[in-house]
């Protein structure tokens, strides 16, 4: 399997909490190939994020951090020590984080933030990185590139600042791009734009993208799988059009049954929400994380371990019931 | 004031704000125009969609609907009042806002109860606990969170408290500013199911910010698109997404992504050049980008008019044997 970009097993994060341990990531597999696009989608607070700032090795120290296996961009990491993955980052992986006001820097100017690691990592001369820095600039939509270097970040609007985080994470060439909702905060013809370019990098650069969001429309356009994650496992696994052809997981059917469709939908009509909430993730969960919201429940759901099934080459479906909810 | 012309619940007029500011370390002081010459109507019990391009001015606008931001012109009146007029207390019971991110308005070390009494408690309501668990019910919260901390609730939970916060006073405007896009989408269908039983069982009137325009059209009555600080178009919700009629409002229309993978990237009908807030316009403000653009369009100062059931700011609009801007582009997906 020597193209794959990411291939993580059993991924789990757990973190103390005063309440007890928090197990917010319990068990995840993820795997992208050279230059593929996978999306994770799920619940507000599922463990999207931890488990992408576990990959980058960024997770506060007092979060435990577990895996089976865990290979990236050709080098293993199982025995992962930081250094390596410090060594990585900028390089062959880089991410966009979900908060773009709380991970630019408001005491330096744009042009240093952006220019500060390659210049390091590459031995780029200061002319040679803003050269690049305006090229990414210009990239990703700035109007006036040069000219913007000298600029403080709160001299720029959320969206705009979003768009200096994309061309920061783009700076040192990444293999791979962990984008933690990079087009939430963005208008959709900004949205458009940012999609356009990411797909533009995947052909120019065979770049491998990790991409988190909530907007399943983002999802359609861009994944080619996508991994749909509750209460810290993945739930469902499939190619992009097997997903939303045939949802096999209850949960991934509530998802998209959620959204309203302009043309569907009718105007101010009760939208079916998933009722209730997912359940807290301190201490063991017995059974199927899902059940208590799930219609298709059973008295087998409360027994782990709930089965993993392929019903399908390339795809997976954790569920006591699937072969139900498939009929 | 007589009953036979009941004023709109909220009046913007000729509303103008600049940020003043240095670009750069010892460059003079210069002017960022982040709302210009907007007026908004929204009737009681009606909601206004208020969409547009990140740093359109939006939060700006809405700042200053709320009494939080002063305009450096215009007027704004709640409820047939000059909001200058009000005072505070009056002001809050009128008109609450909800933000995007719950957790930065949510005191983490508070409990739940607390955070939503609070503004009855300032204000000087009486009946802060029983009104509290009316809250909690209404916004569909069990009563047992009443104890929690923010940091034991989910997104949406957090977000139907923020609700309730801003409804306890019992306002009859709620302005909301993106309170669903930080949410997964079954979360998000509860809040607007939430808003839309507040909306039909007590009337109220809402302002939705949003960039997500299926939430808009399915939940909006009417509809404002701005663009670099102007309102661009208004139109009754059926009337701006079966035809749209500024250019802008087409390009937004059309970059709207359907949850269905066989339809491909976006097609996109705006200019890559990216909208500067610091030029000076003697046209309209978005020719450079213009698909549709005339010669004129760059020097012709463009006024609302009324096309239809709209209002357009754009002299092309509604023209006869306009570039086409509805062809099809071959799509660029893989
Ligand atoms: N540093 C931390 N300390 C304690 N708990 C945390 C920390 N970071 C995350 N959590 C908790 O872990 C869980 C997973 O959080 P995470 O940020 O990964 O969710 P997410 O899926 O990204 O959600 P969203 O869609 O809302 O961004 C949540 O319950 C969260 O409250
Ligand atoms: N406090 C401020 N100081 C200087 N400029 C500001 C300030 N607040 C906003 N701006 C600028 O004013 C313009 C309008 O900003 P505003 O936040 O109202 O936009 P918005 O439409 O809400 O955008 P978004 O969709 O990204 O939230 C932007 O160009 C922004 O950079
Ligand atoms: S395992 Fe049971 S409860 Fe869980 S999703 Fe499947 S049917 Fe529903
Ligand atoms: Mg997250
Ligand atoms: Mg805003």
């Amino acid at each position: 399997m020597t193209d794959m970009m990411l291939d993580i097993k059993n991924l789990q994060v757990s973190i103390p909490t005063d309440r007890g341990t928090l197990n917010a990531v319990r068990g995840v597999d993820l795997s992208i190939s050279a230059g593929k696009t996978l999306c994770l989608v799920g619940e507000s607070g599922c463990g999207k994020s931890l488990t992408a700032t576990a990959i980058i090795g960024l997770l506060p120290r007092y979060a435990k951090v577990t895996t089976e296996r865990f290979a990236m961009a050709g080098q293993d990491l199982t025995a992962r020590t930081e250094a390596r993955l410090a060594k990585m980052r900028g390089r062959d992986v880089a991410m966009i984080f979900q908060d773009p006001t709380s991970t630019l820097n408001p005491t330096l100017t744009i042009g240093r933030q952006l220019t500060e690691g390659v210049m390091r990592a590459e031995r780029l001369s200061r002319k040679e990185a803003d050269a690049r820095a305006i090229e990414m600039l210009d990239r990703v939509g700035i109007a006036n590139p040069a000219a913007r270097l000298v600029q403080y970040p709160h001299g720029f609007s959320g969206g705009q600042r979003q768009r200096i985080m994309i061309a920061s994470a783009l700076m040192g060439r990444p293999k791979l791009l962990i984008a933690d909702e990079p087009t939430t905060a963005l208008d959709v013809t900004i949205q458009a734009q940012i999609l356009a370019l990411l797909d533009e990098l995947q052909s120019d650069l065979g770049l491998s993208l990790l991409l988190i969001t909530h907007d399943l429309g983002v999802v359609a356009s861009i994944a080619d799988e996508v991994a749909v994650m509750y209460a810290g496992r993945i739930a469902e696994r499939a190619p992009v059009k097997d997903l939303f052809r045939a949802p096999q997981h209850p949960y991934t059917r509530g998802l998209l049954a959620a959204i309203p469709v302009p043309g569907q939908t009718p105007r101010g009509s009760e939208l079916p929400a998933i009722p209730g909430r997912v359940p807290g993730l301190v201490g063991p969960l017995k059974g199927c994380a899902f059940r208590d919201r799930c219609s298709f429940a059973g008295e087998i759901c409360g027994q782990d371990p709930v089965p993993g099934h392929a019903p399908a080459p390339g795809r997976f479906v954790e569920c006591h019931k699937a072969a139900e909810v498939a009929a | 004031m007589t009953r036979s012309q009941t004023p709109p619940m909220i009046r913007m007029t000729g509303i103008r704000k600049a940020y003043r500011l240095h670009r750069k370390l010892f460059a003079p002081v210069e002017e960022l125009v982040a709302v210009n010459d907007l007026s908004l109507e929204v009737a009681a019990g009606e909601t206004v969609g208020l969409v547009g391009e990140s740093g359109c001015g939006k939060s700006t606008a809405v700042s200053i609907m709320l009494g939080l931001l002063k305009p450096d012109r215009g007027e704004v009146e709640i409820a047939g009042r000059k909001i200058g007029a009000l005072s505070v207390d009056e002001r809050v019971r009128l008109i609450q806002p909800v933000f995007q991110n719950p957790n930065a308005s949510l005191n983490p070390v508070k409990r739940i109860a607390s955070l939503i009494g609070q503004p009855l408690h300032l204000h000087g309501g009486e009946n802060v606990k029983a009104e509290v668990a009316r809250m909690l019910d209404l916004v569909g919260l069990p009563a047992r969170l009443a104890d929690a901390y923010p940091g034991e609730l989910s997104g949406g939970q957090r977000q139907r408290v923020a609700i309730a916060r801003a409804l306890i006073l019992k306002p009859r405007v709620l302005i909301c500013d993106e309170p669903t896009s930080a949410l997964d989408v079954s979360v998000q269908a509860q809040i607007i199911n939430l808003l839309l039983s507040l909306k039909s069982e007590f009337g109220l009137t809402m302002v939705f910010v949003s960039h997500n325009l299926a939430v808009v059209e399915h939940l909006a009555d009417r509809v404002a698109v701005m663009y670099l600080g102007q309102k661009v178009e208004e139109a009754p919700t059926d009337a701006l997404f079966d035809g749209a009629q500024h250019p802008y409002t087409k390009a937004l229309l059309a970059a709207t992504l359907l949850p269905d993978p066989e339809t491909g990237m976006p097609e996109q009908l705006i200019g890559a050049a990216p909208a500067d807030p610091f030029a000076t316009y003697a046209g309209c403000r978005f020719a450079p980008r213009c698909r549709e653009v005339q010669e004129s369009c760059h020097t012709t100062e463009q006024t609302l008019r009324r096309l239809g059931a709209s209002s357009v700011r754009c002299t092309i609009a509604g023209q006869k044997g306009r570039v086409g801007a509805a062809e099809p582009k071959p799509s660029g997906c893989s």
